[in-house]
């Protein structure tokens, strides 16, 4: 199979009189990361959510491994295998880690239908063992709100990784981290690239982004402006060429 | 790697609620007291004390607190489906309006020759419905479930006139009756029903994705959407239970009173809604346990009975409950802060 992983078509999206998405392309091959920047606001969120299945697009075709999908829940679109790491964290703060990580997909006991029990011991010792995994090795009983906003993310993080996806997205998944959590976050993503998952990847942090995407693409109003290989590029160039991008947009928008 | 789990546990662990924790007696009673607040043990203990002197000699009874407990079922078997509701971030104001259709239903059921197994399928069917609509207008129709309820609170009311023509069904049937009168080893058929109810859901909340949708939908709900949980079908189920312990309240009240009436158990929900509150449910959702409930309608029966027998006049019954009321929603914020400050 040589289909792409995820292919946009001229994705248009608006609330309202609101125009944020005004045709996005972009295509991600197999095992490969699609690094994402662009200002506050250009619709980079909004992308990836309308990919997730948060929001229905306007226009435009989606192609994930070559068929054409219509999520209409976020539901859709983790049973096709993708999941997403929302910039919002998407957490439930009055259940604990390992309740988080399972949300919505929780182990039981024993097979068949009906009403099953749930796996407390299971889950906890597998949210132990994701968690470590992304270096965060916090007690899976503890409350998310009694949680630092890094260890906060990094459960998130556990929970996207947890279900083996196929596509990831990633909205800003190291934004409060550590610099010694960040290289975590980025080793995992190199690891996960050899497994075979592909991804796109939202971040403000373009040295970081520039070491794990292979594609980078400069979203501003809604559009890609620039798109590059990451391989054939210098790191400096490609900060200025980011940096000269936006900054044309901001005075462009003033 | 199974122990990895409790890494790094210490007692003074906060635990998060709806899922099982450190087995063992006195582990749960720790967790249980720090929970639903010390507070409230407190104030049992001393209203308990209170009333024995004030309410002397007729508050320390046994026929006394079978008295309390009779009260206590018909709010308390309702409160269970109160607190589910709550916590998943609802509310429903419906339940006194339910508890007196089925109680004129389950009523009408026997004296129209009917069974007793079908006149209580009867009164669950009934609350059931109701408690469906209740859901699927907050759920699907995305209405304030304050707004909702408030609605089928008149709506079923209305309803329950207009089939009755305001009157009341009295029951002839002999084992309705006797269910009201008889005793299981000195313990009313009602108080029996209540613990089941308690124990069941007690039972199913901290096992069963039930629960802990219950938590994650009055915690986040968004969140909770996003991972792919069914809000609005896991509504129905809160809301349908809620309705339909509002109908089991209703038929052991038609049952205790051997009479279905249309008007009957007005305003309950605000005695249950204290007693949910004051059991440690956050109105905001995401918070609260059964046993907390419990708690509360233990306090607030006890408050009402021990009142009359000090010999406080029974108009001042309301106004304890709603001062209860304000004062328990005034300590929920003030624990709110309090977590929310660390
Ligand atoms: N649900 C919504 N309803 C109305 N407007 C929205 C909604 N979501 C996003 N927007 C608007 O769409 C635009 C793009 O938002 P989006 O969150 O996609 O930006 P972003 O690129 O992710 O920005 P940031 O870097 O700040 O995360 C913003 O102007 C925002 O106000
Ligand atoms: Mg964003």
């Amino acid at each position: 199979m040589t289909d792409n992983a995820i292919e946009l078509h001229d994705i248009e999206k608006s609330f309202g009189p609101v125009e944020v998405l005004k045709g996005v392309s972009l295509t991600v091959p197999p095992s490969r990361c699609y690094g994402l920047v662009g200002d506050n606001g250009a619709g980079k969120s909004t992308l990836l959510k309308i990919l997730s299945g948060v929001h229905p697009r306007d226009a435009g075709e989606i192609l994930v491994e070559g068929e054409p999908v219509d999520f209409n829940t976020a539901l859709d679109a983790r049973l096709a295998g993708i999941e997403m790491i929302y910039q919002d964290l998407a957490l439930a703060e009055d259940l604990d880690a390992a309740s988080n990580i399972f949300l919505g997909r929780e182990r039981h006991k024993g097979r068949g239908p009906g009403f099953k029990r749930l796996d407390h011991k299971r889950m906890h010792a597998e949210a132990a063992e994701v968690l470590e995994s992304v270096g965060s090795p916090l007690p899976t009983k503890r409350q998310v709100k009694a949680l630092s906003g890094g260890e906060r993310q990094l459960v998130a993080v556990a929970r996207a990784l947890e279900f083996n996806p196929r596509i990831l997205l990633m909205d800003e998944p190291t934004a409060a981290l550590s610099v010694e959590k960040v290289n975590v976050v980025n080793r995992l993503i190199a690891r996960l690239k050899d497994r075979g998952v592909s991804m796109i990847l939202v971040s403000h942090r373009f040295t970081d982004l520039i070491q794990v995407a292979d594609t980078i693409g400069v979203l501003v109003h809604g559009k890609i402006v620039d798109e590059f290989d990451a391989a054939s590029h210098s790191m400096d160039d490609m900060t200025t060429r980011i940096v000269r991008l936006m900054s044309e947009a901001a005075v462009g928008a003033a | 790697m199974s122990d990895a789990a409790d890494r790094d546990q210490t007692p003074s662990e906060r635990s998060a609620p709806g899922t099982i924790r450190e087995s063992g007696l006195i582990a749960w009673i720790r967790r249980t007291v720090s929970e639903v607040g010390p507070g409230l043990f407190v104030i049992l203990g001393a209203e308990f004390l209170v009333f024995w002197r004030l309410g002397h000699p007729h508050f320390i009874q046994t026929s006394n607190f079978i008295a309390i407990g009779k009260r206590m079922a018909i709010n308390g078997i309702t409160a269970v489906g109160e607190t589910i509701v709550i916590i998943s971030g609802g509310f429903d104001l419906s339940i006194g309006s339910i508890a007196a259709m089925a109680g004129v239903g389950s009523a009408a059921v026997v004296e129209n020759g009917g069974t007793l197994l079908g006149s209580i399928l009867t009164a669950l069917a009934i609350g059931a419905f109701i408690g469906l609509v209740n859901g699927a207008i907050t759920g699907y129709g995305r209405i304030n479930p304050f707004i909702t309820t408030l609605g089928t609170l008149a709506i079923v009311r209305g309803v329950a006139f207009v089939l009755t023509n305001n009157r009341q069904v009295t029951v002839s049937h002999e084992g309705f009756q006797n269910l009201g009168k008889d005793t299981v080893g000195g313990m009313p058929y009602s108080v029996l029903i209540l613990l089941l109810t308690f124990i069941f859901f007690g039972f199913i909340v901290p096992r069963y994705r039930f629960g802990r949708y219950m938590y994650a939908i009055g915690s986040n709900e968004r969140a909770a959407a996003l991972a792919g949980v069914r809000i609005n079908r896991w509504k129905l189920v809160f809301f349908g239970v809620s309705g339909m312990l509002a109908g089991l309240t209703g038929f052991v009240n038609a049952f205790q009173l051997a009479t279905g009436i249309p008007s009957g158990t007005t305003g309950i929900e605000l005695e249950v809604i204290t007693a949910v509150i004051l059991g440690g449910a956050s109105l905001y959702g995401g918070r609260g346990r059964l046993l907390g409930t419990f708690l509360g309608l233990m306090f607030l029966s006890t408050l009402l009975n021990g009142l009359i027998l000090s010999g406080v006049s029974p108009f001042y019954q309301k106004i304890a409950s709603g001062s209860s009321l304000i004062l328990a929603v005034l300590f929920d914020e003030w624990r709110r802060r309090r977590l929310a400050r660390g």
